[in-house]
């Protein structure tokens, strides 16, 4: 086949506006519906659950962003300056808490916290007697949702503490600036566009989470959603109101960008820093410390699931799970090669056309999916496949009803997770590299070979770690686009916990977590 | 006067140790010259107290600076310190970076100031500009501009003027003897031009291998 | 540029990875296909009964209630599913409301369902009962003080009462049958009562209603019959009682599961066979045993009777006065 077409700046611009405009997809029906009349239960919702649900919504994202990104700074801090025993697998042991899911991290919290729980009833046992509500207020879902998303914190900023810039240091002090003032204004400022991006990632999160706040039953923007949906049967006012999440994200992209352009360019000037060694009590203090951390956020839920795992009517042998675990691994390989393969020609498009500024503004817009629940994008497409089934008057489900519209709404969800380190990794290959390799003649299989390939591998199979473990544990969507008699872990791993059966559901629920820990292994090997 | 007694300084490759003995007196400039690679760089930072020493000490205004075990945090010297890297903050512009050592100041001082050692340096007009936005030269130059802009009594500079064109050094060095003169500053100017400590400075010692020796021509 | 070669291997991944998905789609026009929003487990042995009697089969997707009506909004009349099957009467009344069942015409089926509880059109039919009443911890409650539900209502249960979220659609049925019974305002009463007793806020389930008596957290909730049963044969040790509410009133309240075939059905034979089965003995005994439901031959037979007195308010106001209920419950507060 003949594939010079490709070449021409007209097909290029096509192919660019047609994948921003795949990008922006599911945003879509969120700015139609409100161009089909304000919803006649606005003025209900108004009254009676707005107020809260925007306090809840807001106070859960700034206080789990607060509590994430002190222990997700903290922690960077630790294992980027200091070396004590078991620093080297504690070092992506944090990673850890990822690979469970949020909803299945809260019944295990509850499992323990609650009136009911592990804690409470043995301490009334003991004949104390609590008076602690657990789901009551805000504390314990800010602190199980701060422990499930300070990895993403802690993930972006490390590589930012090990590194150090000494003549700027050195230039600060003599300039008067003290220890305190040099942290304030050199290096937090410098580390600041990667803590942010943490941050964004845990307020995205935290938005799009719906498993955790309905198992604490604390209504929010995304719980309303879904209700607006059961309780007033009205898709519309479901858009409406994810609009307004919406334009949360919106806003916090703006930030980002800001964020960015004020950020410092090409810095080549930095050195690994020299971590201090700790002895004696100082190293097993810090020892002590994070790996508290480490068993409340990662090793005890496990432990409890493994418990729960053992003791529940579930078993490995049985020949459904196998089909379960190979199902759960097809749909992060199929979004892991859609992503990667979109954000790949995106990026290059994107370089070769030097795009311009609304491109770039445009493409922003593709990363939008994240902070955006699962079903609303899932409604969204569906709607319009099914739309474009009755236009061509194709047999249902052919588009609508297979796996790859999951895939696909999977893919718009997660974007951001490919496009990051593949933007990134281009950035590395300068034009000129390109020009002069292909002054030698290099083909464009061997310039991808030799060049775009190895340098872009890092940030690849970084990302194909993380996509894959986001897609293994996103339930909404995967509930509402699977195709019949199709499942996967996080759906039985769900269904099985809807009755309060969370024994059986933690057999389901440890596959998901191993898996996850396998690609964050993967994900990582090439850091360590 | 900073007084420097018995100083060693002991290169990490080679072994070889130099010992180095100084007093430079109010308003005095020395030059200092010598081979690259002889610990030109080291004698300066063990002056701003960054490299820990093991033998000899340091003393500004007769107070200890430095000995073993006992430091003088950099930022309580008060002194100018201009690296061979400029080292500006990149997250500021070039005002912001020039009125970051400028905290005793009122607001209309400190854009005087600023002002000042902008023309001082020939870099009026880039008050906005960042970093990244500026050549090599222009960095080294907004990087002596901060230094100077708080009039420390004592200047260490390494290499200040590398990465400038010569009439540009020689019209800046003209005006920095004048500085110098009014302000009474002490200066160190480590340099591998032998042109630039003879224009600037009142006495150049060379660097050697046996530490500092007078230089004779 | 080296776009070429990205395409290549790409375009090569993805005809492999159509053509493996694309056989998982290819459908059998006589596949009956059930869109259900009760889980596998719940829903297989029926489908399995089913299979054995009449050798047709079954394709079966399970979801979420709004989603899967949703969906058949959304599919039209190329649909694929034949049979709709949901817990709740609001569901059915939903679907039905919206055009997606066609006219049922079983004709005598072996269990006879009584008109209380099918539509009124004949577009759906109940398939099994579930009832949702009060339970209650023996060690803190003398049984002889519990009446109904409106009396949980009453100040002497101030910080004892266990709710299950307003959002579970067990607890918007209820409302509307309060509503139906009631009226509005009284109903109004009654819930803020109810947020006012609270002894904790809602829970998400049932079964931590249920743990939360047990444990002695509140001392009365109340919830669906069939999680007290099965958490009584897991935890024999537990104290938790049922209570029938409302026996010397409007009987305690019951909901349905249900189906209906839908307007486009392909299969509109086999869906009805498949109804047909569902209402056989066999298969209400397989209801009744699977989940701890009640059968509807339990409610209609002289022998096995059930073991409480059931609201025999037409099942279809669970669907009509649902949505006044719904918004009663919010505006008491009732999360």
């Amino acid at each position: 086949m003949n594939y010079s077409f490709l070449s021409s700046p007209k097909v290029k611009k096509i192919g660019i506006w047609g994948l921003i405009a795949l990008g922006v997809l599911p945003q879509l029906p969120l700015i139609i519906s409100w161009f089909l009349g304000i919803d006649s239960n606005w003025n209900h919702i108004a009254e009676h659950l707005l107020p809260k649900l925007l306090i809840n919504t807001l106070s859960l994202v700034l206080l789990v962003v607060l509590g994430a990104g002190l222990i997700g700074t903290l922690l960077a801090y630790i294992m980027s300056h200091y070396r004590f025993p078991g620093h080297r697998w504690l070092n992506w042991a944090l990673l850890l808490p990822l690979a469970i899911p949020a909803y299945v991290m809260a019944f295990v919290f509850l499992g323990w916290l609650d009136y009911s729980g592990l804690i409470q009833t043995q301490l009334r046992a003991w004949g104390v007697n609590m008076t602690w509500d657990a789901r009551q207020g805000y504390t314990s879902l800010v602190i199980v949702l701060s422990l499930m998303f300070f990895p993403y914190v802690y993930g972006v900023l490390k590589p930012n503490f090990e590194r150090t810039y000494p003549e700027m240091d050195i230039q600060a002090a003599a300039l008067g600036a003290g220890p305190w003032r040099r942290f304030w204004r050199i290096q937090f400022p410098l580390a600041f566009p990667s803590l942010f991006l943490g941050m964004m990632l845990v307020m995205m999160e935290t938005l799009a989470d719906y498993g955790t706040v309905s198992i604490f039953n604390t209504p929010t923007l995304t719980t309303a959603i879904v209700s607006a949906w059961q309780d007033f049967y009205s898709l519309k006012l479901a858009m409406q109101l994810a609009s307004l999440i919406l334009l949360v994200a919106w806003t916090l992209f703006m930030v980002d960008h800001w964020v960015k352009v004020s950020r410092p360019r090409v810095l080549n000037k930095w050195q690994k820093i020299t971590p201090t060694t700790l002895k004696g009590y100082q190293a097993w203090s810090i020892f002590v410390l994070v790996f508290t951390i480490f068993s409340i956020s990662f090793l005890l839920p496990f432990i409890q699931l493994l418990y729960w795992a053992i003791i529940s009517d579930q078993s490995f042998t049985d020949s459904k799970y196998w089909s379960l675990t190979i199902n759960t691994l097809g749909l992060g390989l199929g979004a892991m090669v859609v992503i990667l393969s979109v954000a790949v020609t995106f990026e290059l498009l994107k370089r070769d056309l030097q795009a311009g500024r609304w491109i770039q503004r445009f493409s922003q817009l593709t990363l939008m999916g994240y902070a955006l629940p699962g079903n609303v994008i899932a409604i969204g497409v569906l709607g319009i496949l099914i739309g474009l089934e009755h236009q061509f008057g194709l047999t249902s489900g052919w588009l609508s009803q297979s796996i790859w519209v999951l895939i696909l709404v999977l893919s718009l969800r997660f974007f951001i997770l490919g496009q990051g380190p593949v933007s990134n990794g281009l950035r590395q290959i300068s034009p000129q590299m390109i020009q002069s390799a292909k002054s030698l003649g290099a083909s464009p299989l061997r310039l991808s070979t030799k060049i775009y390939l190895p340098l872009l591998k890092p940030g690849l199979i970084a990302s194909s770690g993380l996509i894959f473990l986001e897609v293994m544990k996103e339930l909404p969507a995967t509930y509402m686009l699977r195709p019949f008699d199709w499942s996967a872990l996080s759906i039985y791993t769900y269904e099985l916990s809807l009755e309060g059966n969370y024994e059986g559901a933690a057999l389901p629920a440890l596959l998901l977590v191993l898996l996850g820990i396998l690609a964050l292994w993967v994900s990582q090997r090439r850091r360590r | 006067m900073l007084e420097i007694k018995n100083l060693q300084l002991c290169h990490s490759q080679t072994a070889i140790c130099q010992n180095v003995n100084l007093t430079l007196r109010k308003g005095e400039i020395f030059g200092v010259v010598g081979p690259s690679g002889v610990g030109k760089s080291s004698l300066i930072k063990a002056i701003a107290g960054v490299m820990p020493l093991k033998v000899g000490s340091i003393y500004w205004q007769g107070k200890i600076w430095s000995q073993e075990q006992q430091v003088v945090a950099l930022e309580k010297r008060g002194l100018g310190l201009v690296l061979q890297d400029p080292a500006l903050f990149p997250h500021m512009t070039v005002e912001q970076n020039m009125v970051f050592g400028l905290t005793s100041l009122s607001k209309s001082d400190k854009q005087k100031r600023i002002a000042e050692m902008l023309a001082f340096v020939e870099m009026t007009g880039f008050e906005k500009r960042y970093p990244h936005e500026l050549s090599g030269g222009q960095a080294a130059r907004i990087a002596l501009a901060r230094s100077l802009a708080p009039q420390p009594q004592l200047l260490l500079l390494d290499e200040p003027f590398a990465n400038l064109d010569k009439d540009l050094s020689l019209r800046i060095i003209g005006r920095l003897q004048k500085l110098f003169a009014k302000n009474k500053t002490s200066v160190l100017l480590i340099t591998h031009e032998l042109k630039e400590a003879q224009s600037l400075c009142n006495r150049i010692l060379n660097f050697t291998a046996n530490g500092l020796e007078p230089l004779v021509a | 540029m080296s776009l070429k070669s990205i395409f290549k291997p790409l375009g090569l991944i993805i005809a492999t990875l159509s053509l493996t998905a694309n056989t998982a789609f290819v459908q059998a026009s006589d596949d009956l296909v059930i869109y259900s929003s009760r889980t596998v487990n719940l829903i297989q042995p029926l489908i399995d009964g089913f299979k054995k009697q009449h050798n047709i089969n079954v394709k079966l997707m399970t979801g979420k209630d709004e989603a899967l009506i949703e969906r058949l909004k959304m599919e039209g009349r190329n649909s694929p599913a034949d049979v709709l099957m949901t817990v709740d009467a609001g569901n059915l009344g939903l679907a039905a409301e919206k055009g997606l069942f066609q006219p049922l015409n079983l004709g005598p089926t072996e269990v006879v369902v009584p008109a209380h509880l099918q539509d009124s059109n004949g577009l759906w039919t109940g398939l099994s009962l579930r009832a949702r009443t009060i339970i209650y911890n023996p060690k803190l409650v003398d049984v002889k003080s519990l009446t109904t539900y409106e009396d949980l209502a009453n100040p002497m249960w101030k910080g004892k009462l266990c709710l299950r979220t307003s959002k579970k659609v067990y607890n918007k049925s209820l409302a509307a049958s309060f509503v139906a019974h009631f009226g509005e305002q009284k109903t109004l009463e009654i819930f803020k009562g109810w947020v006012s007793n609270l002894a904790t806020k809602p829970f998400a389930k049932d079964s931590e209603v249920i743990k939360a008596v047990n444990s002695g957290q509140c001392a009365v909730g109340i919830v669906n019959t069939y999680y007290v049963y099965r958490n009584q044969s897991k935890n024999p040790q537990s104290v938790a009682k049922l209570f029938w509410a409302n026996q010397e009133t409007t009987g305690t309240h019951i909901n349905i599961s249900g189906a209906g075939i839908t307007k486009y059905a392909n299969n509109k034979e086999n869906a009805k066979l498949f109804l047909a089965y569902l209402l056989s003995n066999e298969a209400q005994k397989i209801f009744a045993d699977l989940n701890h439901e009640f059968s509807i031959a339990q409610l209609v037979s002289k022998t096995a009777t059930l073991p409480f007195k059931a609201d025999n308010l037409p099942i279809t106001k669970l669907h009509t006065e649902q949505f006044k209920g719904v918004k009663l419950m919010q505006i008491a507060g009732y999360e």
